[in-house]
């Protein structure tokens, strides 16, 4: 699949998930899942990060973000700056690993160090848009379980995890 | 594994690097600007327009979305229960009803002025968000249906927040437990006034309390109407002491908010809106107009 159908795809992927947290919410969810959703523009963040550096990958997490920002009463630019980080941070990761590495530790590398990437934008956003603090339990508990749905989520996103074409 | 490694060679071009670092920047500087309250301001209506299109997707799932998850076992038993308390209502509505006809009749005998009703507006939550920012509700009202910015919203329970934008078919909420939140409030027992702030671990904290030593563990606390913009005796939750001080147990927080009622602020009028002509041919400028027994009869 090209690389801007794969993009498009997955921002359609990550709108839809991104719009059903806030609905789902209002249903009373049995315990564990009371509050919990991902934050789904961190999969595409990732699994795009696994790739060529993409300026459409860039603006498609932009926008993503723009429509964060906008569900989560943020500040606009502070989900797409969390984005942008993962990307970033995600990229460095799987270029920080050798060669010849095994792929799982590169993906599980890559979403940890992009998590850390995101975390610092969140931050960075809070600190430049004089907001609250915005770690909180919450949040970890929607980062984790993230997490642990990337690996479902990356195949829809990116294929085997890469965007072989460049911008 | 091998493919994967060939993947990741090739480097990043230049001009790419260089536009993803200036959306960066870019989005950087419009988080500096949102630092101004005036450009807050500004992207009120953008906010309140997206809130209507967000509004819509999210009224799409509907509240049958619990029974397919949840099953058709519980909520039958939901059901029992909710007609069980019905008679049970049913009974203290009768009882208020007649309660309330004899508390009218005794402020008519006394001639006290009550606080004047509001016109309410019932609305169904359509969507819930507390992300990192901030702790916001949806509501499927809009201005067109008398909801503005500053009203009140109470569920079954209680407080649970005050609308902060108005669109067409939606309001959101500004829920209790969310930092920028600050309600007056009173303590039914102690009668001791505070700030209520919401709070991102515990719910909300009582701040500013004027005479914290009066208030008593799990007292119940309620909107005391000092701002003037919501009205007194709203049931906000029950006072409880941890190492940082007081806070409360919200009562919104007993049950999911589903089904709420949108009040407008108290319609109290000011003294500058609605003055008291002075007589021209009784009083002078600066005189003050106190009816005393002398100037009422006139011997003045």
């Amino acid at each position: 699949m090209r690389a801007t159908n794969r993009i498009f795809i997955g921002s359609i992927l990550v709108l839809f998930v991104s719009t059903l947290g806030p609905a789902l919410r209002t249903v009373n969810w049995p315990y564990p899942l009371t509050g919990l959703w991902p934050v789904a523009g961190l999969w595409a963040a990732i699994a795009w990060s696994g790739g060529y550096m993409s300026v459409r990958a860039a603006l498609a997490l932009v926008f993503l973000g723009l429509y964060q920002d906008f569900l989560h009463e943020a500040p606009l630019g502070a989900w797409p700056l969390a984005f942008l980080s993962a990307y970033a941070a995600g990229m460095s990761a799987h270029k920080l690993l050798p060669a010849r590495n095994d792929y799982m530790t590169a993906v599980v590398f890559a979403l940890i160090i992009g998590f850390v990437g995101a975390f610092i934008g969140l931050v960075v956003a809070r600190g430049v848009s004089d907001s609250p603090a915005v770690l909180s339990r919450d949040l970890i508990s929607d980062m984790v379980l993230t997490g642990m749905l990337y690996f479902l989520a990356r195949p829809l996103l990116s294929g085997d995890g890469t965007l072989e074409e460049a911008t | 594994m091998a493919q994967y490694s060939r993947q990741r060679a090739g480097g990043p071009r230049i001009l790419g690097r260089a536009t993803i670092i200036a959306l960066g920047l870019g989005v950087v500087l419009l988080l500096a600007l949102q630092s101004s309250p005036e450009v807050r301001r500004g992207l009120q209506s953008s906010r309140a327009r997206m809130d209507d299109v967000s509004g819509r997707f999210m009224s799409l799932a509907p509240a049958s979305t619990a029974m397919i998850v949840m099953g058709d076992r519980e909520n039958r038993e939901a059901l029992k229960q909710l007609r069980l308390e019905k008679r049970s209502l049913e009974r203290w509505r009768d009882s208020a009803r007649a309660m309330s006809a004899r508390m009218a009749e005794y402020e008519r005998v006394l001639d006290i002025m009550d606080e004047p009703l509001a016109d309410e507006v019932s609305a169904r939550v359509i969507a819930e968000k507390d992300g990192p920012f901030a702790k916001t509700m949806l509501a499927n009202v809009g201005a067109p249906r008398g909801v503005n910015e500053g009203d009140s919203v109470i569920n079954a329970n209680g407080l649970v927040g005050r609308i902060i934008r108005t669109g067409k078919t939606s309001s959101r909420i500004l829920l209790l437990t969310d930092y920028n939140s600050r309600i007056p409030v009173m303590g039914r027992v102690s009668l001791d006034r505070a700030l209520l702030v919401g709070d991102r671990k515990t719910g909300a904290r009582l701040e500013f309390a004027e005479t914290p030593d009066l208030i008593v563990e799990g007292e119940e606390w309620v909107t005391s109407g000092d701002d003037g913009l919501l009205p007194r005796g709203m049931t906000v939750g029950w006072a409880h002491q941890d190492d940082e001080g007081w806070r409360l147990d919200l009562a919104m927080q007993l049950a999911p908010v589903d089904f709420v009622r949108v009040i407008p602020p108290p319609g109290f009028s000011k003294p500058e809106d609605d003055p008291v002509e002075p007589d021209e041919e009784d009083t002078t400028p600066g005189e003050a107009v106190v009816e005393t027994p002398s100037n009422a009869s006139g011997t003045q």
